[in-house]
C-alpha cells in the first residue's frame, strides 16, 4: 500500500457560500458566515449558527430535483457539493464505474423526521407522515446524493459524529490503495436539525455569542451546516486522465481517545496519536508541518485538550494554526471535508486562514493565525477532526510537485 | 423537608438509572460526585434537567450546579428556597 | 485486491431472537409465529460492570456483551481496530429524545439520550471500556452496514495496516419502528434485532473458524456482471437473505436465475428475522456451518442440482438492500 493518493477535485457549500470560489472570496474578505437562524424552525434563536443561505426550495430549483430530495437538506447540500467536486475533477460517466462514493453523515434525514414525528406519534392509523418517516437514515441520504451525481460502483456511509467526513476520506484512500477502486468521491454532508441543536444545548456547550476558538474565555460552539467532497484518485488514474492535481493526501490516521463519550482526555491522547500517526504515514516530521487546521470547536474542553496535544508534539513552537469554525460554524459530520477543501484552497492560493473572534491566549504563546495570512510556504497541512466518543482523525495534505 | 428529600432521592434514582439502589441506601449528607455515589459531569447535566422539569428552577451555567449538587440535602435546601412549582 | 495477508475469523458471538451468546439455534432454533420479535437479552453478569451499565440502552448492552464474549474467546485483549456497522444506530435513545422534543418542546431535554444517540456510540463505548486507542470507525449504510465494516477491516488486514480487528453489526428495532413499518409495509415477515461481534485476525492458528476470502460491495450492479462473480466450482453454496416478503426476495430470485448453474441455497432470516444488521447473522451462520461441516435442515432453501459434497468448502453470502446496494462475502473452510 505504498501508492500515492492524489486530490483531483473539490466541491463545497457552507455558510461561506456556494462553491470553492465563493468560499475563497469569503475567507479573503474575512467574512464569517455565522449569524441568526433563518431556515431552521427552532425557538433557540439565541444561538448564532452558520446556516447555508439557500432554502430547500432554492437548492431544489438550482439542482432541478423533486421528491424526495427536495425535503432532505443534507441531500440537497450534498448533491451541490458532490457535483462541483465531480465536475472540477472532470470525471466522465465512464470514470464513475471505477469510482466509490463515501459519504459522512450522522443526522441524515433527521430534519424530515422532525417534521413528521409528532403526527405519527399522535395518530392511530396509517398516514402519509408514517411514510415520510422511512428512508431518513444515513445510508438513504448517501444513496440519493450518489445517484444524483453519477453511477458509482460502490457507495457507503461513515458515521462517526463530527469526524464522519474525515473518516470517509480515510476509507476512500484505503479503497484506492487496496486497488478496489481508482477514484473515490469522499466527504460529508450535514444539515442543521432541531435534534442536534437541542442535543448540543443539553450538554451546555453552545455559545450565545459568536464562537471564539482557542480564546481563553471561549464558551462553546456555534453549530453550522454544509457539505463538501474531494475527489481522491490513484496516481496512475490521475496521470492517465491528465487531470490537474491539487494536492496529495500524504498521511492520515484514525485513533480513539477511549476516554469519555463527550469529553476529551486531559492530555489529548487521541488527538496526539492521530497527528503523530498521520505524520508517520506521510514520513513528515513535526517541523515539516506549515499549518494546522484545528478541530477547534470553541468548547472549553476541546480547545484545551487539542492545544495540549499540539504542545506535546511541537512543544511551544507551534506551527501556524487556526479554527475555521469561526467562519463556518461547527458543521459536525461535514466539518472534516469542509475544512479539507479550505486546506486545499490554502495550499493552492498560498495562505493561512484566520481565526476571527480570538482575543486572549489560553496559555502564553498559544496564539492562532488571527487574520488571513498570505504565504508561499504552505507545503504540508494538518487537518484535525474529532468526534464524540473520542473518534479522532487527522488528515495531511501536501503540495504536489510535478515530476516528483 | 424529609418528604422533599425522599422525593428527590426517588427522582435521582430514576433519572440517573441507579436501578439497583433504594432511597434508603442514599445518605442525604453523602457527597454525590467523586466519592460517594460517584456521579460525573453528565449526571450533573441530568440533575439540571431534573430541577427544571420538576421544580421550575433554571440553571444556565453548569458551574452553578457544583455547590447545589453536593448532596441530596443541599439540593433539597436549594429547591425549597427556589422552586417555582 | 492488493495485499497478500490472509483474514481469518477467530471467534464470534451473537444476540438475536435466538438464545443469546449461544449456538442452540443450530440444532434447535426458536420458531416464532409473530412478525415482530425483539432480541432475547443476554445475561450481562461478568461482561458489563453494573456501574457502567446504568447508562447503557439495550443496543449498547447487547453490543458490549457480544464484543466482550468474542474477545474473551479469541485471546485478544486490545484489537488493532474496532469497526462497527449499524443501519439505524442507537434508535431507542434517538426516539426517546424525539418524543421528549414533541412532549416538552425545546427545553428540559436529557443529555444522556443525545450523547448516546449517535451511531458511533457503540464503537466508541467498546473502545472506552477496553481503553483501546486503535482505529475506530462506524458505517451506517442500510442493509450493507455490516459488510461496509467488514470490507474496511478486511482491506486493512490484507494490506498489513492491522493484524486483527473487532468487527460488529448491531441494530435494534423498537416497537415504534415496527408500528411505522406495519403501517407502511403491509407485507412483511419476521422482523427482529441483531447484535453480532467477531474477531478477525491475519494469524493462522487452530482457533480459526473459517477464512474471509472475498468481500465486495456493489452499487446498482448489472445482474449478469454480478452473477459472473459467482463461479460454479468455487461457490457450491449460496447464503441468501430470503424471507417471506416478495419485495425482498425478488432481486435474489432474479440473480439466481441469471446464474449458469443451479446452486445449493441457504437462508437465515427465517430464524433470525430481518433488520439492517441481519446479514451479519447470515455471516455468523455460514461460518458455523463451515466450522461444523454440516447444514441445519431449517436453513435449507433450495437443494440445487448437484449432489451435496461431502465437504463444505465455501459459502458465499449475498445480501442486498432495496436492490440498490449488494454485497458478496465469500467464506472458506479451514
Amino acid at each position: 500500500m505504498k501508492d500515492r493518493v492524489f486530490v483531483t477535485g473539490a466541491g463545497i457549500i457552507s455558510a461561506l457560500g456556494v462553491g470553492s470560489e465563493a468560499t475563497l472570496q469569503s475567507l479573503f474578505k474575512g467574512e464569517s458566515g455565522i449569524g441568526r437562524v433563518t431556515h431552521l424552525p427552532t425557538e433557540h434563536n439565541e444561538f448564532p449558527v452558520g446556516e447555508v443561505a439557500m432554502s430547500n426550495d432554492e437548492m431544489s430549483r438550482m439542482l432541478d430535483v423533486g421528491y424526495p430530495e427536495n425535503g432532505l437538506r443534507t441531500v440537497l447540500m450534498g448533491i451541490i457539493a458532490a457535483r462541483e467536486a465531480v465536475e472540477s475533477a472532470r470525471l466522465a460517466p465512464e470514470d464513475m464505474k471505477r469510482a466509490a462514493f463515501i459519504n459522512g453523515t450522522t443526522v441524515g434525514g433527521m430534519d424530515k423526521t422532525e417534521r413528521h414525528f409528532k403526527n405519527v406519534l399522535d395518530s392511530n392509523t396509517e398516514t402519509e407522515d408514517s411514510c415520510e418517516l422511512k428512508f431518513n437514515d444515513c445510508g438513504y441520504s448517501t444513496e440519493l446524493i450518489a445517484d444524483n451525481v453519477g453511477r458509482f460502483n460502490l457507495i457507503t456511509t461513515a458515521s462517526t459524529a463530527c469526524s464522519s467526513a474525515a473518516n470517509a476520506i480515510i476509507t476512500g484512500a484505503n479503497l484506492i490503495k487496496a486497488g478496489i477502486v481508482d477514484i473515490a468521491v469522499v466527504g460529508g454532508s450535514e444539515a442543521l436539525t432541531r435534534f442536534h441543536l437541542n442535543g448540543f444545548n443539553t450538554l451546555m456547550i453552545l455559545d450565545k455569542d459568536n464562537c471564539r476558538p482557542f480564546d481563553r474565555n471561549r464558551k462553546g460552539i456555534n453549530l453550522g451546516e454544509g457539505a463538501a467532497y474531494i475527489v481522491l484518485e490513484s496516481e496512475k488514474s490521475a496521470k492517465a486522465r491528465g487531470v490537474e492535481i491539487s494536492g496529495v493526501l500524504t498521511g492520515y490516521a484514525n485513533t480513539c481517545d477511549a476516554f469519555h463519550q463527550t469529553a476529551s482526555s486531559e492530555n489529548g491522547e487521541g488527538a496526539y496519536m492521530a497527528m503523530r500517526k498521520a505524520m508517520d504515514m506521510a514520513r513528515l516530521s513535526p517541523r515539516d508541518i506549515d499549518y494546522i487546521n484545528a478541530h477547534g470547536t470553541g468548547t472549553p474542553n476541546n480547545d484545551e485538550t487539542e492545544l495540549a496535544a499540539m504542545e506535546r508534539i511541537w512543544d511551544y513552537d507551534l506551527p501556524g494554526f487556526s479554527s475555521t469554525k469561526a467562519f463556518t460554524g461547527h458543521t459536525t459530520s461535514a466539518s472534516g471535508s469542509i475544512e479539507a477543501v479550505i486546506c486545499l484552497l490554502a495550499m493552492k492560493y498560498g495562505f493561512m486562514p484566520g481565526n476571527p473572534g480570538w482575543e486572549n491566549p489560553i496559555r502564553e504563546g498559544a496564539v492562532p493565525v488571527l487574520d488571513m495570512t498570505q504565504t508561499d510556504n504552505v507545503e504540508n497541512i494538518i487537518n484535525n477532526s474529532f468526534g464524540f466518543g473520542g473518534n479522532d482523525s487527522t488528515l495531511i495534505f501536501s503540495k504536489y510537485h510535478e515530476g516528483v | 423537608m424529609d418528604n422533599l428529600i425522599l422525593q428527590l432521592k426517588n427522582q435521582i434514582i430514576e433519572v440517573l438509572n441507579l436501578e439497583d439502589m433504594t432511597p434508603e441506601e442514599i445518605d442525604a449528607q453523602e457527597p454525590l460526585f467523586g466519592e460517594g455515589l460517584g456521579l460525573d459531569s453528565i449526571d450533573a447535566l441530568e440533575l439540571i434537567v431534573l430541577l427544571e422539569r420538576e421544580y421550575g428552577i433554571r440553571l444556565s451555567n453548569p458551574t452553578e450546579g457544583k455547590q447545589i449538587f453536593k448532596s441530596v440535602a443541599s439540593i433539597a435546601d436549594y429547591v425549597s428556597k427556589n422552586r417555582t412549582k | 485486491m492488493k495485499g497478500s495477508n490472509r483474514c481469518f475469523v477467530d471467534s464470534m458471538a451473537q444476540v438475536s431472537c435466538q438464545k443469546p451468546l449461544s449456538d442452540e439455534w443450530f440444532d434447535s432454533p426458536c420458531i416464532y409465529e409473530e412478525n415482530y420479535v425483539r432480541a432475547q437479552e443476554p445475561d450481562t453478569k461478568g461482561l458489563i460492570i453494573p456501574s457502567e451499565a446504568r447508562r447503557m440502552s439495550k443496543i449498547l448492552k447487547r453490543a458490549v456483551c457480544t464484543a466482550i464474549t468474542a474477545l474473551n474467546n479469541s485471546g485478544i485483549t486490545q484489537p488493532d481496530a474496532i469497526v462497527t456497522g449499524t443501519g439505524m444506530g442507537c434508535m431507542e435513545n434517538s426516539e426517546k429524545f424525539l418524543m421528549d422534543l414533541c412532549r416538552y418542546g425545546e427545553q428540559c431535554l436529557k443529555p444522556t439520550l443525545f450523547m448516546q444517540s449517535t451511531h458511533n456510540t457503540i464503537s466508541s463505548l467498546i473502545a472506552i471500556i477496553l481503553k483501546c486507542h486503535g482505529y475506530n470507525n462506524t458505517y451506517s449504510h442500510k442493509g450493507i452496514s455490516f459488510e461496509s465494516s467488514l470490507l474496511d477491516a478486511w482491506i486493512q488486514m490484507k494490506g498489513g495496516m492491522i493484524r486483527n480487528a473487532l468487527v460488529g453489526a448491531h441494530d435494534e428495532v423498537t416497537p415504534f419502528m415496527d408500528l411505522v413499518m406495519e403501517r407502511t409495509h403491509p407485507e412483511y415477515s419476521l422482523v427482529s434485532e441483531a447484535s453480532v461481534s467477531m474477531i478477525l485476525t491475519n494469524a493462522k492458528s487452530d482457533r480459526n473458524i473459517c477464512e474471509v476470502e472475498d468481500v465486495r460491495l456493489v452499487h446498482r450492479p448489472d445482474y449478469s456482471e454480478f452473477a459472473g462473480l459467482l463461479d460454479k466450482d468455487e461457490d457450491d453454496i449460496l447464503m441468501l437473505g430470503i424471507n417471506g416478503n416478495n419485495l425482498n426476495n425478488a432481486p435474489y430470485e432474479t440473480l439466481t436465475r441469471t446464474l449458469s448453474f443451479n446452486p445449493l441455497i441457504l437462508r437465515y432470516k427465517n430464524i433470525f428475522g430481518d433488520n439492517f444488521s441481519s446479514s451479519a447473522l447470515g455471516f455468523y451462520a455460514a461460518a458455523r456451518i463451515l466450522e461444523n461441516q454440516r447444514i441445519p435442515e431449517h436453513m435449507m432453501w433450495s437443494r440445487g442440482s448437484d449432489p451435496v459434497n461431502e465437504r463444505i468448502n465455501n459459502i458465499t453470502i449475498l445480501n442486498q438492500s432495496d436492490d440498490t446496494d449488494w454485497s458478496l462475502v465469500r467464506l472458506k473452510r479451514i
